[in-house]
């Protein structure tokens, strides 16, 4: 055995070397086992921890009464890769989609995107044993995807992209393109002709609010019919945009929504709810006596009046002790932004939080209402009956009457006699017990149709229209409130103007701060000369 | 005072006044000045403050690749060459005690590099704008970890080569290799980008970033720096027997 210099054999510093390795295999094992023992328990329990100041990445406290109420096992499909579509956009000279394209503009998007679902899922699988899920990346697992899709009678390119849920024999599904927010070249359909554009990150994320809707419209159980008044040229006539975007929304939610015409329908009690959204031309007087009869035994209405078109809802709402003004409200504290008149309404305050529809929304989410009347809550009423404010204007706002010209069908405001209307009120839920009815009577009084303009309503991330739809929808067909403000993806941006951030940023950033390290090198290396 | 501290303080003196530790210090705090000023901030209007934040914190992660390098390769090389090493490790100190000792001031010098970018967010409030401050605490804990990471990598690095410029190399290549590795294997390897994709680095500080302080992250980043600093200490204690 030979002796080398400090007196260490061979085997002494072979021991020392198995002994350092050991240690250290020893030391990755370790690391390796409490980062996997952690991961492990995060998915038990939530180990994040969210910092932001509006909560931005927490779970609602409705998300979570949501998933809780699910009775029946829901599972959950979600499937990404590259499809058809996507192929198509990538083609090269030969016809075959070139990979590069792929794995540089659709791959790390898509990876995104699916990351976002992911996690919603992996946290929403958290809180109730009811659901469960699988995430499936195409191009990794094609397998796993034809497995998948065989067991729910799918061809595999008719899952990917999209979220599948499934209850029993309901299913839903809500494609990954519909929970990315703004343009999104390349996700659009190709253009024939155009020149190929690749998609862009999105600037916010609807991954929760649009698996939310899919999830509480899966878990509704059976669902309630809704009316809309159709045949008076109103905001949302059948084939319009709106009427189209009100009923999908609807549906997603678990409602179903049907157009009605008041004199052709037999019977008004077949609907959990009826709709009346601002009829241009004015209710015939049947059509009236209709909706108070239905009112009456029981009925529940939601009645919007815009201030544009002349209404007479008086015999409907005049047993609450309610009045329509004729008039438009101008509150310039209120405003949306870009406006310079005050008749556009939107803004995080207009509700009064004494009711389960807008407490869970006040102060924490916008709403748009546009050219909205007031209403008034006089002190006569009928006997049973019960008023709460919803929304309301600010105490410095006007009321500028208006005048229509039925015939025309136009109006006009009378800026001349503008007056202070002080604490307006936008919208009341009135309810009111009758004697000989089962059930009470339920009705959202509102003084706009612009709250359930189709743009608010596919604008979950940045409005409050669509959770206060759906808690009005709730309260009138009595079902377990869901949305108490959906998750916002989308933060309250955060602004600093340039030009004002621009100059001491210089100053202190670029040239202070190099300046002040320059200067104590140059003292360190002065001293320690000089020493 | 304990045995560490008075080597952790010795070597952070050491640090300090060093007139190349500042020189670097300047440089890196023109470059992330500079970049923050006219690539982060948009040329006009209005910026958000969140996504400046998000962008200022990814680059002063990439700094630290180039950065942490050339702090840590002092560490054990310089002993090595100047043969003071050797007095070292026959001070009645243990191993552990050196590496957390020189680990401790390197890390703290790292630290100083990112301190500027809170300091970026105090001038956007007194600017007007209302930055949100418990992402830019999350950022800060985020930097801290990747530091400590990043850090603890460099001091391995400096205690298995034998001269200051195969440290920064090596440890240049280690710490590029462990930001960027989970982003360069090729998309089609998805297993070993499912591996590495668990531990990027790069990835737990964007989230951060965002406002989203992660135990799991926090567990990787401590996990890691522990696991480097023992791999420096044993290659310490092999070179000691060796």
């Amino acid at each position: 055995m030979g002796m080398k210099p400090g007196g260490m054999t061979k085997a002494w510093r072979t021991g020392v070397f198995a002994n350092v390795v050991l240690i250290c295999a020893l030391g990755v094992f370790v690391a390796i086992g409490s980062v996997t023992l952690v991961r492990k328990l995060s998915w038990r329990h939530d180990l994040r921890f969210d910092m932001t100041a509006e909560r931005t990445y927490s779970m609602s406290d409705g998300d979570r009464s949501m998933l809780r109420a699910l009775e029946a096992p829901v599972s959950v499909v979600f499937a990404w890769g590259f499809d058809r579509d996507i192929l198509q956009r990538v083609l090269d000279a030969q016809g075959a989609p070139r990979a590069d394209l792929l794995a540089q503009h659709y791959r790390p998007l898509m990876e995104d995107a699916a990351r976002r679902v992911h996690r919603v899922l992996e946290e929403w699988s958290h809180v109730t044993p009811q659901l469960t899920y699988s995430v499936i990346d195409a191009d990794s697992a094609p397998r796993e995807l034809e497995l998948e899709a065989r067991r729910l009678g799918r061809h595999p390119e008719e899952l990917l992209n999209k979220v599948l849920l499934v209850q029993g024999t309901r299913r839903r599904e809500v494609p990954l393109s519909r929970m990315m927010r703004d343009v999104q070249w390349g996700f659009f359909p190709a253009m024939p002709g155009a020149s190929p554009r690749f998609p862009q990150p999105p600037s916010s994320w609807g991954m929760s609010a649009e698996l939310g809707s899919a999830v509480r419209a899966l878990g509704s159980g059976s669902m309630p019919l809704v009316g809309v008044v159709v045949g008076h040229d109103g905001l949302m006539e059948p084939g319009s945009r709106a009427f189209a975007d009100l009923g999908g929304f609807l549906q997603s939610e678990g409602y179903e929504c049907r157009g009605l015409e008041l004199m052709r329908t037999e019977d008004l009690r077949q609907f959990a709810c009826i709709i009346v959204p601002a009829p241009k031309k004015l209710l015939a007087a049947r059509e009236t006596e209709l909706l108070r009869d239905y009112e009456q035994t029981g009925g529940r209405l939601l009645l919007c009046a815009d201030p544009r078109f002349a209404e007479d809802y008086a015999r409907i709402i005049e047993p609450f002790g309610v009045t329509l003004t004729a008039a438009v409200i101008d509150d310039r504290r209120l405003r949306e932004p870009s406006r310079e008149s005050g008749v556009d309404l939107q803004s995080m305050s207009f509700c009064v939080g004494q009711h389960p529809v807008d407490a869970p929304l006040k102060d924490r989410v916008a709403l748009y209402l546009g050219p909205t009347r007031p209403l008034v809550l006089r002190a006569e009423h009928a006997p049973a009956v019960e008023r709460v404010a919803l929304l309301r204007a600010s105490a410095d706002a006007d009321a500028i009457p208006v005048t229509h010209d039925s015939s025309r069908g136009t109006y006009s405001a009378m800026e001349g006699k503008r007056e202070k209307a002080p604490q307006a009120l936008l919208a009341a839920a009135l309810r009111r017990t009758h004697a000989g009815s089962p059930r009470e009577s339920r009705t959202i009084l509102l003084g706009g149709g612009g709250a359930f303009a189709p743009d608010e309503l596919a604008l979950p991330t940045h409005f409050g229209n669509r959770d206060f739809l759906l808690n009005c929808m709730t309260w009138l067909c009595e079902r377990p409130f869901s949305t108490q403000a959906t998750l916002r993806e989308e933060s309250r941006p955060r602004l600093v103007s340039v030009g004002a951030f621009a100059e001491p940023m210089r100053w202190i950033g670029v040239i202070g701060l190099p300046l002040l390290a320059f200067a104590i090198a140059a003292s360190v290396f002065f001293a320690r000369r000089s020493t | 005072m304990s045995r560490v501290a008075i080597l952790f303080r010795r070597e952070l003196m050491a640090q300090l006044t060093a007139p190349g530790t500042w020189v670097l210090l300047g440089l890196s705090w023109l470059w992330l000045g500079a970049l923050f000023r006219w690539q982060v901030m948009p040329s006009a209007g209005h910026g958000d403050l969140q996504f400046m934040l998000w962008q200022g914190t990814l680059h002063a992660v990439n700094m630290q690749i180039l950065f942490v390098p050339l702090i840590t390769m002092r560490c054990l090389a310089e002993e090595k060459r100047s043969g003071t090493i050797e007095m070292l490790v026959t001070a009645p100190l243990a191993d552990h005690e050196i590496i957390i000792a020189k680990f401790g001031a390197a890390w703290f010098v790292d630290t100083l590099l990112w301190c500027v970018l809170p300091l970026y967010m105090l001038v956007a409030r007194q600017a007007g704008g209302d930055p949100d401050w418990g992402p830019v605490l999350a950022a800060c804990f985020a930097l801290l970890g990747a530091g400590a990471v990043l850090t603890a990598i460099g001091v391995f690095a400096s205690s298995i080569a034998t001269n200051q410029l195969l440290a920064a190399f090596v440890g240049l290549l280690l710490t590029f290799g462990f930001l960027y590795a989970p982003r360069l294997v090729p998309p089609d390897w998805s297993f070993t980008q499912g591996i590495l994709s668990s531990g990027d680095l790069l990835k737990q500080v964007e989230e951060s970033a965002r406002g989203i302080v992660d135990l799991v992250a926090v567990t990787f980043q401590v996990s890691m720096c522990a696991l480097f600093l023992l791999f420096a200490t044993r290659s310490l204690e092999a070179r000691k027997w060796a």
